[in-house]
């Protein structure tokens, strides 16, 4: 049987005493509560009924990815271990950092599975680089969003060409600066921070001494999946594990989807046209839709595609580029992954790389 | 309350799962998904049940949850939302006003060079094939099945008075990338008529550039309710 996973969360919360956080979470328990009303107390408002399609549309185009990617992270778990996760990664930052970038060529993973398989894959010590890089680039990167790139522009190969292109370099720049600018500790959440390879620290982990005492060796997560033998015993625990990741991370998705449904259903879009006075103007202005609209990376292309003429191709571009990386849904998953403030810096990075892209783009004259 | 906390530490990981495949499972069986997404989401949606067959039967067998408090209660009621949200959306199809937020002037799907030839289409979807092939019914006689819109203030701004639309919105993956294709009506529309009625619009198509905007316009457009088809929305070929 296993146990639940929180082995290295608080002592408050295992004495079963209220905390700050516990008083926070009732607040936000009763926001939760008149969310579960509104559509018995309005169901005919025609805003609310909006909120109803589209809110239930991102959930589930998102849950069944997300619930793929919990199993994935789960079998990551128990059948990798954290030697043949380091034999894996190549010794040097640069070289693991291009390398997962591009992973999403062999493994295309959506935005919305791929942050509990990086939480996984973090957590067997991959590269802070490499996770970093595969996580902004698999969902991008990759043949999926390729063809319906060019399907959105007529079989064009030019926006094919720039937003993967730049997505790529894009991905594998903010990854090595934010390994530069992070210890692994401050970084990751604690759960995933513990875990180090020997890129980190010049040595093999799996020669340590155990630092807890639940620590399970080559194993990471602590609950001792990695004692299990047998398949079966494995995949059980693959199962639970995935459960544990389903359970952290789909809070923050719902949260998402319910901030980004609320900026659809509000937003004009054609306020957004009207902002757009120059071509960085429009950049800047399609990025933010971009993050507001929280589209799937394999269906925003035709959304670009529908501002052909109203905005430049470099703000076109822009919106394509930064849309996987981040988003509101994105940012509330990285909470799963990344310390809070490291979050923001992330986004900072990652929108002034894209918006020196939409500057070389129009430097350069490229457009359609 | 004990007693309550303790079938919560229990419970809650397996009602989470089950509720959750129910869901998805009733969805699938009545094909209500497409009330949300393409028709393509279909084996995406059964893999996700079978991911969450053997992680329900997981939460029956592992122990109960250490405790139970307000973060737990919080994230249990947050990840069951949205299944209120997705009843509540049972039968409801965008309408006018999320054309009202929508709407960028061209009708803002995607492939305007591209080709109705391109596309499998059924036989309601003529809007879409007009989009497509704009150029080709320049200046002709159609006859289009979609939604009523009385006004759209964009169209008031651009064209300096109200004037009535008929649309659908195209769906690529999910309702939350439909994108409207809408035509302005030039003709009258019956008192009667409310905004997201059906009706069935012949008139002269054209295509009118005003300003930075390309507008598609019906002329001489006789406008009459019609029948909803069995599929409010259009998909895309991706």
């Amino acid at each position: 049987m296993i146990s639940p996973r929180n082995k290295s969360a608080p002592a408050a919360r295992d004495t079963g005493g209220p905390s700050p956080t516990d008083a926070m979470a009732g607040i936000a328990l009763a926001f939760v509560g008149a969310a579960f009303l509104l559509p018995f107390l309005a169901p005919d408002n025609e805003t609310v009924r909006n909120f109803s399609v589209i809110f239930s549309s991102i959930i589930l185009e998102a849950m069944p990815f997300m619930l793929l990617g919990t199993l994935i992270g789960g079998l990551i778990e128990v059948f990798v271990s954290r030697e043949r996760m380091d034999s894996l990664s190549p010794n040097n930052s640069l070289a693991s950092a291009c390398l997962a970038a591009g992973m999403g060529v062999i493994f295309p993973v959506c935005e919305c599975a791929i942050v509990p398989v990086v939480r996984r894959l973090a957590g067997k010590g991959l590269p802070a680089a490499a996770a970093i890089a595969y996580l902004l680039a698999g969902p991008m990167v990759n043949p999926v969003v390729g063809f319906s790139t060019a399907m959105a522009y007529n079989l064009d190969w030019r926006p094919v060409v720039v937003r993967l292109g730049f997505g790529y370099v894009i991905a594998v720049g903010v990854a090595l600066l934010m390994e530069r600018f992070f210890a692994r500790s401050s970084l990751f959440v604690p759960e995933i921070a513990g875990a180090t390879s020997r890129h980190a620290h010049g040595h093999d982990h799996s020669h340590e001494p155990p630092k807890e005492p639940q620590h399970d060796h080559g194993h990471g997560c602590g609950c001792g999946c990695g004692k299990t033998q047998g398949t079966a015993g494995k995949m059980v625990a693959a199962c639970n594990h995935a459960l544990d990741d389903f359970m952290a991370t789909a809070p923050f998705l719902v949260a998402g989807a319910a901030l980004a449904t609320v900026a659809q259903v509000c937003l004009e879009r054609r306020l957004f046209v009207d902002l757009a006075s120059s071509p960085l103007a429009s950049s800047a202005v399609m990025m933010l839709l971009a993050v507001l609209l929280n589209l799937c990376s394999e269906a925003d292309a035709f959304i670009a595609a529908s501002f052909q003429g109203l905005v430049p191709f470099s703000a076109q571009m822009a919106f394509l580029v930064i849309g996987p990386m981040f988003d509101i849904k994105l940012l509330l998953m990285y909470r799963n992954l990344f310390k809070a403030r490291e979050i923001p810096l992330l986004a900072a990075l990652v929108s002034i790389a894209v918006l020196l892209m939409s500057a070389l783009l129009e430097v350069l004259g490229v457009g359609i | 309350m004990k007693t309550l906390i303790e079938a919560a530490r229990r419970w809650r990981l397996p009602l989470v799962c089950f509720l959750w495949m129910f869901c998805l499972l009733g969805l699938l069986a009545r094909r209500r998904y497409e009330t949300f997404l393409t028709a393509n989401f279909l084996p995406i949606l059964a893999l996700a049940v079978m991911a969450l067959l053997p992680m329900t039967l997981c939460a029956l067998l592992r122990r109960a949850s250490p405790r139970f408090g307000a973060r737990e209660a919080l994230a249990t009621a947050i990840v069951l939302l949205p299944l209120v949200y997705i009843r509540h959306a049972d039968g409801i199809t965008l309408g006018a006003s999320a054309l009202q937020t929508r709407y960028v002037g061209t009708g803002a799907l995607v492939n305007r060079n591209g080709s109705s030839a391109d596309l499998a289409v059924p036989e309601d979807t003529s809007l879409l094939t007009l989009f497509l092939d704009a150029d080709k019914f320049e200046g002709k006689d159609v006859t289009l099945v979609g939604m009523l819109a009385k006004g759209n203030p964009q169209v008031v701004e651009l064209l300096g008075e109200k004037r009535p639309l008929i649309f659908r919105f195209v769906i690529n993956c999910c309702a939350a990338d439909a994108a409207p294709i809408a035509l302005v009506l030039e003709g009258n529309v019956a008192d009667s008529m409310r905004d997201d009625d059906w009706i069935e619009a012949t008139g002269r198509f054209r295509v009118r550039k005003v300003d930075r905007f390309e507008l598609l316009v019906l002329e001489e457009a006789t406008i009459r309710p019609t029948a909803a088809p069995s599929q409010p929305y259009l998909y895309s070929l991706w």
